[in-house]
């Protein structure tokens, strides 16, 4: 607009931030100012001390040194409440919502919904709900459950929280990496619009292209230091520019593939059905990398479940080196040398409370024996230390220490884990489903590295992601899936992005 | 790590089991210091009975702890156990071995109904919960099935009386609690079956997935505490040289406290047989200060859970501050 830089008000300053953990510094004197009415980027790898950050200004943590300005006045956050009070909103990764109330509770919940002594007038909090939600554009009754609710919309039902409480500043952490394209778009356009009404965002990804779309100023962190502000108001700032200053490295690595030579087919899909998954056939070959790409509910989850038999199937056969084999349950999977990576690596991927080295051993502890005697077969504690620090070095987990427990590990370190897990396990066939989902960029290189390396080592690769850059720099072939079926095959040299997400986007119901 | 972090270490809750044994030797050195009776050979000898009734029931009980489950009928097990041996001795004539077998044979079968009504509704529930239930409705059918037997006659055993009494002599009961120790220690550290066991307590969606049979390792896991439960039993029949149904009632709490206060979690997961029979020790100790200092023992029940709260929630203090 006219006015010059010098009349916008900065609506947030952090000044000169220190925060000392026991062997490490998180953050070294970092500053980061927010104006009002804009988009504020902050992006940096994992351990770069953006998280960090984030609790500081929302009072989980005290800052060693430095202090935070709002507003003009230097204030002590003191809760997350305080700071909801204060006008600074958290719209976090995973939604703190209670499922079994409904929108328009969750939405006054502690705030008119407090004093457990009066009376609740029902429907104005209904009526005021509706309004928050049209404001959104999100048309669901606020009497819904949140249960009931697609993740996509239960992150609509936090921002009309952060409106209810007259949020000023409304901070976003990883808000788009379980959303759909089509989602995506419909938040970057809510927070556009809230912007217009005059709220300043935070809006903090690994999603770079993201925020690259509506972000005003883009703020990087590297290694608890602040070490580049771009200009994006005329959203020119590229992701190469980005990238390097993130990881100080130069972006060709990002999809690190590397042509490997690829033999037979050592595993086959024919006629696979069940849940909304549609007679789904595919082969792979030995070092070959094949990539799935699909909206989110495009069933790619469910069919890799279905393979190995993590999830019943209905009908479809499965054969590996030719042999026809029988999945009934996890382990007939493992045994017939197939992996699978999950999506949801706390769920599904890791047990947190164990450490490294009893996860990595897991799914062949079983042979992992000094004697036979069924259950009660002792661990042969030798064999097991030495194939895991073997994979703890190939994969270059940090902390190397198979005693740690997994919880303590950062998202890279931890995905790292459940992939030395699977290759521990010495299979064959790896299902990788969005292996780098949620982790940093450096952890992100790491990993494609390595399902290079696999490849060449001869296995087959299934990439199931919906980084349609991802599964285009790093696959042999790419298949398209939608509504449950195969829809298309794109062998590596076709496959561009407009013509993939062509047939992703089309309903086949 | 340097020695001094080390050391330090041991203190701040690196190994969770060394804050209670201290907590135990002090409480002793206190003890002891205000009646000297408490280092007597006889006293010790009472407190190696007590302790080894109970520190069976809690080794059972962290088996189904660790797994992500729970045992409310421990002692309705045992006291089950304890009537059919007394009831086989005495007018069926087996001898004490057979009989022995077959009273622990009906404590592996109630631990099998236990594992089978578990996985039936687990997944999706979380163990804990069908066990609970299933758990708390034997701790009252068992106990009513002990006492129906006889129709609540505690049955005198007067045939085979010098083995049945040699269960409990000092010696055996050492061995009994030393081998049962070790040996549970032993499968949940260094056995398959242990490590299937604490993935499954830890998350048992992401063991399901790594190929653990989660179904058979909890049913096992039932049926181990089961059966210990079983052995305290017979100990305690033992002791008393009786088939009573009221024997170690109200010690399935004290199991679970002795685990609790040892560092093994109800949520599953986390702590061993270690903590757990360090536990019982102290639980034991402090029952036994209570005698030994002239506490009226209607006041036992109250301090021992006064103490319990305080300890647990010093641990769980410990550990949810580790998060800051």
């Amino acid at each position: 607009m006219g006015s010059g830089d010098g009349d916008r008000e900065r609506i947030l300053v952090m000044e000169n931030i220190w925060k000392r953990f026991p062997g490490v510094i998180a953050l070294k004197g970092v500053t980061v100012d927010v104006n009002r009415k804009e988009i504020l980027g902050l992006v940096g790898e994992n351990g770069a001390g953006k998280s960090t950050l984030l609790k500081i200004l929302f009072g989980i943590l005290k800052a060693d040194e430095g202090r935070i300005i709002w507003k003009g006045r230097e204030v002590e956050v003191k809760s997350p409440y305080h700071a909801m009070t204060l006008g600074i909103s958290y719209v976090p990764q995973e939604t703190l919502l209670a499922p079994n109330l409904s929108i328009a509770e969750n939405i006054f919940l502690g705030f008119r919904l407090r004093k457990s002594y009066s009376l609740m007038k029902y429907g104005d909090i209904v009526e005021d709900a509706s309004k928050l939600l049209s404001i959104l554009d999100v048309s669901v009754d606020p009497m819904t459950r949140i249960r009931e609710l697609s993740v996509a919309v239960q992150q609509l039902v936090m921002v009309a929280r952060a409106l209810a409480f007259n949020a000023e500043l409304i901070v976003f952490d990883e808000p788009t990496s379980a959303l759909g394209p089509r989602e995506t778009e419909r938040l970057l356009n809510v927070m556009l619009k809230l912007k217009e009404r005059g709220i300043s965002i935070i809006f903090v990804s690994h999603r770079i292209e993201e925020v690259l779309k509506v972000a005003d100023r883009v703020v990087v962190l590297r290694d608890g230091k602040k070490v580049a502000t771009f200009d994006n108001r005329e959203k020119k700032v590229t992701l190469s520019e980005v990238v390097r200053a993130m990881i100080a490295r130069d972006v060709k690595e990002f999809f690190p593939k590397e042509e490997v030579p690829i033999g037979e087919k050592i595993f086959e899909v024919r006629g696979l059905t069940g849940g909304k998954v549609r007679d789904v056939s595919f082969y792979v070959r030995s070092g070959e990398i094949l990539g799935i790409f699909g909206l989110v509910g495009s069933g790619r989850t469910t069919m890799a479940q279905m393979i190995v038999g993590v999830r019943p199937k209905v009908s479809g056969e499965i054969y590996v080196n030719g042999k026809r084999i029988n999945v009934r349950k996890p382990s007939d999977a493992i045994k017939a040398g197939l992996a699978y990576l999950p999506e949801d690596r706390r769920y599904q991927g890791l047990v947190l409370r164990m450490n490294v080295r009893d996860n990595i051993s897991l799914p062949i502890i079983s042979k992992l024996r000094s004697m036979s005697v069924s259950f009660l077969s002792p661990i042969n504690r030798i064999k097991e230390e030495q194939l895991v620090k073997d994979h703890i070095s190939k994969l270059r987990i940090v902390p190397p220490d198979p005693d740690k427990k997994t919880m303590y590990l950062s998202g890279g370190n931890q995905q790292k884990v459940v992939l030395a897990k699977w290759l521990a396990s010495r299979a064959k066939v790896l299902i990788l489903d969005e292996p780098t989902r949620g982790i940093d960029v450096g952890a992100k290189v790491e990993i494609r590295k390595l399902m290079v390396e696999l490849a060449r080592e001869g296995k087959a690769v299934v990439l199931i992601s919906s980084e349609l850059l991802e599964v285009l720099g790093m696959s042999d072939r790419v298949l398209v899936m939608a509504d449950g079926r195969i829809v298309a095959e794109f062998k590596r040299e076709e496959a561009t992005p407009h013509k993939v997400m062509e047939y992703a986007v089309r309903s086949y119901k | 790590m340097p020695k001094l972090q080390r050391f330090t270490n041991l203190f701040k809750g690196g190994v969770p089991e060394f804050n209670i044994t201290l907590a135990t030797v002090i409480l002793a050195l206190i003890i002891g210091f205000i009646n000297p009776k408490f280092w007597t050979v006889s006293n010790w000898l009472t407190i190696l009975r007590w302790f080894t009734g109970l520190g069976l029931l809690a080794l059972g009980e962290s088996m189904a702890l660790i797994g992500g489950g729970l045992d409310l009928s421990v002692s309705a097990v045992a006291s089950i156990v304890s009537m059919v041996f007394a009831y086989l001795i005495e007018f069926m004539g087996f001898n004490v071995v057979t009989a022995a077998i077959v009273a622990l044979l009906i404590a592996a079968g109630i631990g099998l109904y236990h594992g089978l009504f578990v996985i039936a509704f687990s997944p999706p529930l979380p163990t804990i919960v069908p066990a609970f239930i299933v758990t708390l409705g034997s701790l009252i059918l068992v106990s009513g099935l002990a006492v129906v037997m006889t129709h609540g006659w505690p049955i005198v055993i007067s045939k085979e009386a010098a083995t049945v009494a040699s269960l409990s002599s000092t010696p055996v009961l050492f061995t009994i609690i030393a081998i049962g120790t070790i040996f549970i220690i032993f499968v949940q550290r260094y056995t398959v079956l242990g490590r299937f066991l604490y993935s499954i307590g830890g998350n048992m969606e992401a063991a399901r997935v790594s190929g653990v049979p989660i179904h058979k390792t909890r049913i096992l896991a039932f049926v181990f505490c089961s059966v210990f439960a079983g052995l305290a039993g017979l100990v305690f029949t033992s002791m008393l040289m009786t088939g009573y149904p009221g024997v170690a009632a109200g010690q399935e709490l004290y199991a679970i406290a002795s685990n609790a206060i040892g560092g093994v979690s109800l949520a599953g997961g986390e702590g061993s047989a270690i903590g757990a029979i360090i536990g019982a020790l102290l639980m034991t100790v402090i029952r036994n200060g209570l005698v030994l200092m002239g506490v009226s023992p209607y006041w036992h029940d109250p301090i021992a859970g006064i103490i319990l709260v305080v300890a647990v929630g010093i641990d769980l203090f410990r550990r949810t501050r580790g998060a800051r």
